[in-house]
């Protein structure tokens, strides 16, 4: 059974449908990868589905349950954390901390228990601090835990934004663009985690520019042009589609 | 355990403090010290570690003053007073949330100061009820029950020292503990990236209603105690001259810490004091000085703290913190 099933997605601003009609599923324990140029909607879906948009039609369907329209903060506790597009976590944090925020929405600790019951609010604290570091040690950043958050380069202010996702013990990770503005090396050492987490059970569908780590590491792609899904298949259908190419090269072009 | 011997230190200090500073005067700058710690570290809640900044807290602490105002007028008791300043403040403040709560930045400046306001002119004007400018006066000092010694009047400075000074660590640690728990947690996460806070599930309404409603409850008790020590309760408790000095606490002690309003209070409550032999130049010196520090520490004087050490007896303080 599909972990995600989206059926006849649509959403406007005013007169302009970022998304229409979107039929699409996303497999459990599967990598799946949106493309498409600039505009095409590939953002506005990943936020539909996070509930940061209101779709204007359509359906989303998690594990059975539909969870259209569900507001955002709701979506930690059904095991689906997400990513954003060139964003500082949170600045003035240290990264340890900034993942260890990650797991709050569990919520074991009341009001009465901040006040009245220190020792077990900083039991639980320990208990996540250490949670975090395992996180960390998935990206690679466990050496700079006690760094502050903003003093992070670009390309470890991605695997920080991943580790704080993993965090929460998702099961289903929406990355959108974790590949922008990170080099080779940066980018074989991402698709490295994304292919580990895989491994561990956790499905992952990431919008993304860059196509060397769709076509590697996604087993489905799903091309949107100016809103609509304009092909679907496995990385090698998706290089041969005629539609793909036109898309993105115009008439008579190649996919280099 | 070398942080308890800290605490206990610090509780003898101030335990001690009136018989260092016994004359009346001193005393009663200190006791405003402690009611200017109460209001400067609840609006710390709101506007330090949420970060909006609320213009309508100086009205909470109106609030809680009219409140126990009333009632001891009409023979009630102070005690019963303070669980009616803390009643309205937190049925206000839970009926507030809703709509300021939906407003960030500018926005929520602006509302929040409009809600001030709004109260301002109440008391100002609904004379039959408040006396308007004129105030409600003569309100008793509360009493305190004592077994063996039966009923004794806080009538002294020093026991109205000892009483806001109990309230004033009350609330420290109260604010303190709010802010090392996940709650806290969620304040600083919520400031700091708000859309990302809440992708990790954190609601943000839920948790910035809890600090919003302690500011306004904690605030409704500064205002009592005012109320109790000056005897007085008058529109100025919830004027614009009081918010101003409240935000002018937490920036220049440090927005975001726990120990930066006290230090503030402190500041702000003696500055004008040591001031006076200059006569007229007295405030134009004093916005001088308030304005170099803010130029020069932006972050406060728990700026200084940070650049000096990252570890030390006030580290505990400092959120966010090291682990």
């Amino acid at each position: 059974m599909a972990l995600l099933e989206i059926s006849q997605l649509s959403k406007s601003f005013g007169g302009v449908n970022a998304v229409r009609n979107l039929d699409m599923t996303v497999e459990n324990l599967t990598i799946c990868g949106i493309i498409g140029p600039n505009g095409a909607g590939k953002s506005t879906v990943l936020n539909l589905i996070s509930g940061f948009y209101k779709p204007t039609a359509g359906s989303i369907i998690h594990n059975g349950q539909v969870i259209t329209g569900l507001p955002s903060h709701r979506f930690a506790k059904l095991k689906i954390a997400r990513t954003f597009q060139h964003a500082i976590s949170f600045p003035e944090l240290s990264v340890v901390e900034a993942v260890a925020i990650s797991q709050i929405y569990m919520d074991k600790i009341s009001i009465w228990g901040s006040l009245f019951k220190p020792s077990k609010v900083k039991n639980w604290k320990q208990a996540r601090l250490k949670n975090s570091y395992e996180a960390l040690r998935l990206v690679g950043l466990e050496k700079r835990a006690n760094e502050k958050c903003k003093n992070l380069p670009h390309g470890e202010q991605m695997g920080l934004e991943l580790a704080i996702a993993v965090a929460t013990e998702a099961k289903l990770l929406l990355l959108d663009e974790p590949g922008s503005g990170l080099n080779g090396m940066e980018i074989d050492k991402l698709m490295e985690i994304l292919k580990k987490l895989k491994s561990q059970g956790v499905t992952i569908l990431v919008v993304e520019h860059v196509m060397a780590l769709i076509m590697k590491i996604c087993e489905k792609i799903i091309v949107l042009n100016e809103g609509a899904k304009i092909a679907e298949g496995n990385p090698n259908e998706i290089q041969n589609n005629p539609l793909v190419i036109e898309a993105y090269l115009g008439r008579g072009g190649a996919i280099a | 355990m070398k942080k308890n011997w800290l605490y206990l230190i610090g509780f003898a200090i101030l335990a001690i403090l009136p018989f260092v500073f016994s004359n009346q005067y001193k005393l009663h700058l200190i006791i405003l010290i402690a009611i200017n710690v109460i209001f400067a570290s609840s609006l710390n809640l709101i506007s330090g570690y949420v970060g909006e900044l609320s213009l309508g807290h100086a009205a909470f602490a109106g609030l809680g003053a009219y409140a126990t105002a009333f009632l001891a007028l009409k023979g009630v008791s102070p005690w019963l007073g303070l669980i009616a300043a803390v009643v309205m403040t937190l049925v206000v403040s839970y009926l507030m949330a809703p709509v300021v709560l939906r407003l960030r930045g500018a926005y929520f400046v602006i509302t929040s100061s409009a809600f001030q306001m709004a109260l301002f002119y109440v008391a100002s004007n609904w004379l039959h009820v408040t006396r308007g400018p004129m105030g409600l006066i003569g309100i008793p000092l509360p009493a305190l029950f004592i077994p063996g010694f039966g009923s004794v009047l806080l009538d002294s400075k020093l026991s109205f020292y000892y009483l806001s000074v109990i309230f004033a660590v009350l609330i420290v640690i109260a604010c303190k503990r709010l802010v090392a728990s996940p709650i806290g947690e969620t304040w600083v996460a919520i400031r700091e990236n708000e859309k990302l806070a809440v992708a990790l599930g954190i609601d943000r309404f839920k948790y910035v209603r809890i600090a919003f409603i302690f500011a306004g409850v904690f605030a409704g008790i500064g205002g009592w105690l005012l109320a109790h020590y000056v005897t007085v309760v008058s529109p100025d408790n919830m004027s614009f001259e009081l918010i101003v000095s409240m935000i002018l606490m937490i920036v220049i002690g440090g927005r975001g810490t726990i120990a930066g309003p006290i230090i503030g209070a402190v500041i702000v409550t003696l500055l004008p004091e040591y001031l006076r032999w200059m006569g007229n130049w007295r405030m134009s010196i004093y916005g001088v000085i308030l304005f170099l520090l803010v130029i020069f520490l932006p972050k406060g004087i728990m700026q200084l703290w940070g650049t000096i050490s990252q570890k030390g007896i006030l580290a505990d303080f400092v959120i966010p913190r090291k682990e």
